[in-house]
């Protein structure tokens, strides 16, 4: 198939740009936080974290007001007396989570997610989850994973917990036809447009990880191409690849050229006809443009500085460079993937300067000097980067919100757009 | 081991942050990994401070667990004190770091910094926020205001004539359930009364005023 779209590649952008490694302190969440959206996205699942108050308040902080009236995650928390081996430990896990599962029927799938100090304790949660698994099954499933500050950064969260899931996932029998996985929770809205979108291309079977529901768990095999919805899951696909998966290479459904090449990724795979292609995502290409140029008159010409968050921040960098016309001050990432985002480097401006890692305080220097129009942060920075006089985004609020796909384009342009008419508005 | 579902406290070191983050000229190094450090969207974003709270976290990983940890608070500790030169530093663990077992207190002193550093011990599998909090101020204060304390039983000279009555306000925190209106309010009705108010501490309070309780 030809390419659909006209291209601007003729340089390498950053693929070969030089990286600021950074290490000092950093302000990131730990990767309990991907419970907050998973915890909506699979709908019988409920996690259990396994830590301390800490873990317990983050989770709720993080989760804001949302008060649930029947939230489907808790905290088993772990307190002096499992420590000094006054209680087995065990036993004690064994309890908790039997007396949860005769509360709540409704659930399904439970995930004991290991925190900092359970890891530090060495205690062994995939046995654990083994064990119980043995004694409820089948009406549930136990599985673990680990989203601990000490091993994993936000998003990484949501990377541990559907690596953990890959290897329940059925197998496909043999002789299947080629099937296409997208990997990576998405909103329901979203994933339903490109749903469509791949039956309009003639594109099937298309599954999804995670799934609504645990019931529903994709089958994989070695005719299994995926193609990634999320740029922060490298243990997720080195799970799938072990299981016989190949990857599709594309950049990110970010804004309408980066939806259009990941569409085309699976579009090439399935040799769908060029006109056919251009038939199918030409409307859809279209509004999205309409929609980010009204957006663009906003944006273009502002100098943006991404502090490190969500791994996302490189996609949505190269759509603000190139679709919103906005300049790069910094573009910084807790973790650069290089394999994962090599189309999205080649992307990205050449020269952009590119920081991994975090030394917060250096990094807020660096910012002051710079002055940007738009820094784009998480919660802890954002207030008192504003009384400095600078306009701000919360980072939080690019994975809370649906920001892929076509129509989506507009709203992901309007987030960044929002707070600097807010800041007009205001001094006026 | 217990299911929790909501938590209306946090974990103690979430109370000496509510008292670093009220004083002036106080810096807390805690010894915590990186997520711990949302614990700072309860001030910037629940209080809607202008500052971040004066807080540095050492961040260490996995990685560092195999080596050298205590060094990792070490440098944290002394950048933090070149960088924010606080008049008074405390120290201490979270939870995590609870468990590794280095030390902050011995480590700080090691380093021998030019400002009064005092050790918090706040055992987070045991106690909540709101001991944090109280064992935090009480190590302040005992630290800072005790070597200028009279021997418990000292009469107190009298109050010179014309002079009118003192009191200090102790105990309002950051994040506290309208402490700062409830501090004005205090201060007037206290005023009507023929009453001056010394010291308000922790909020608003620098270690200079921790000094000249008593
Ligand atoms: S960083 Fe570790 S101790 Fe802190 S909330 Fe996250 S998992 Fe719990």
């Amino acid at each position: 198939m030809n390419a659909p779209v006209p291209r601007i590649e003729a340089t390498d952008g950053c693929t070969t740009a030089p990286v600021l490694r950074e290490r000092g302190q950093r302000e990131v969440f730990c990767g309990l936080t991907g419970i907050v959206w998973l915890h909506r996205k699979i709908q019988d699942a409920f996690f259990l974290v396994v830590g301390s108050r800490t873990c317990a308040h983050l989770i709720q902080s993080a989760a804001g007001v949302m008060i649930f009236a029947e939230p489907r995650f808790g905290t088993a928390i772990i307190d002096e007396r499992d420590l000094a081996g006054l209680a087995d430990i065990d036993d004690e896990l064994d309890r908790v989570v039997g007396r949860l599962l005769d509360r709540r029927p409704d659930i399904r799938l439970l995930f004991l997610v290991g925190s900092c100090p359970s890891e530090v304790i060495k205690l062994d949660l995939g046995r654990a989850a083994a064990r119980l698994s043995a004694r409820v099954a089948p009406r549930v499933r136990v599985l673990s994973y680990s989203g601990s500050g000490i091993e994993t950064t936000f998003t990484q969260g949501e990377d541990a917990c559907l690596a953990a899931l890959v290897p329940a996932l059925p197998a496909e029998p043999a002789g299947a036809a080629d099937s296409l996985l997208v990997v990576g929770a998405l909103a329901d809205v979203v994933e339903d447009q490109f749903a469509r979108l791949f039956a309009e291309l003639g594109i099937a079977p298309v599954r999804f990880l995670p799934p609504r529901r645990s019931g529903d768990l994709p089958p994989v095999g070695p005719g299994t191409r995926y193609l990634l919805a999320q740029p922060f899951l490298s243990d997720t696909a080195r799970a799938l690849e072990e299981r016989g998966a190949t990857r599709l290479d594309a950049p990110f459904p970010l804004g309408a050229e980066g939806t259009t090449l990941w569409l085309e990724a699976a579009a090439r795979a399935w040799s769908v006809p060029a006109d056919r292609f251009e038939a199918v995502t030409a409307p859809g290409r279209r509004r999205a443009e309409v929609a980010m140029a009204r957006q663009r008159e906003k944006l273009a010409g502002k100098s943006v500085f991404f502090f490190p968050d969500s791994q996302l921040e490189i996609p949505l960098a190269r759509v603000l460079a190139r679709e919103l016309g906005a300049s790069l001050v910094e573009v910084g990432t807790p973790y650069l993937h290089r394999q994962h985002l090599a189309r999205e480097l080649a992307l990205l401006p050449a020269g952009t300067m590119l920081s991994e890692g975090q030394d917060v305080d250096r990094q807020l220097d660096r910012c002051r000097d710079a002055r940007p129009d738009l820094v784009v942060c998480g919660l802890g920075l954002a207030n008192p980067l504003e009384s400095e006089g600078m306009t701000t985004k919360w980072s939080i609020e690019l994975l809370f919100t649906p920001i892929q796909g076509y129509d989506q384009a507009g709203d992901l342009a309007e987030l960044f757009a929002r707070p600097l008419v807010r800041r007009t508005r205001l001094e006026v | 081991m217990q299911l929790t579902v909501w938590t209306y406290e946090g974990p103690p070191h979430v109370g000496a942050m509510r008292v670093a983050t009220a004083m002036e000229g106080m810096h807390y190094v805690l010894h915590a990994p990186q997520g711990d450090t949302y614990a700072d969207l309860l001030f910037t974003m629940i209080e809607r401070r202008s500052k971040r709270p004066p807080v540095t976290y050492t961040t260490f990983q996995a990685r560092d667990l195999g080596g050298d940890t205590a060094e990792l608070f070490k440098n944290a500790a002394r950048d933090a004190y070149e960088r924010f030169r606080p008049a008074a530093m405390i120290v201490g663990a979270s939870c995590t770091a609870e468990l590794i077992q280095d030390d902050p207190g011995g480590l700080a002193k090691a380093l021998d910094l030019p400002v009064p550093v005092i050790p918090l011990e706040l055992p987070s599998y045991q106690k909540k926020e709101n001991w944090g909090a109280a064992e935090t101020f009480y190590r302040i204060v005992r630290t800072l205001a005790g070597p200028h304390a009279p021997a418990p039983g000292t009469a107190r000279p009298a109050r010179e004539p014309g002079r009118r009555p003192r009191c200090n306000i102790l105990g309002p925190t950051a994040l506290g359930f309208r402490h700062r209106d409830d501090i004005r309010e205090i201060t007037g009705l206290l005023a009507r009364l023929g009453i001056d108010v010394s010291v308000v501490a922790p909020m608003g309070g620098a270690p200079a005023d921790i000094a000249r309780l008593g």
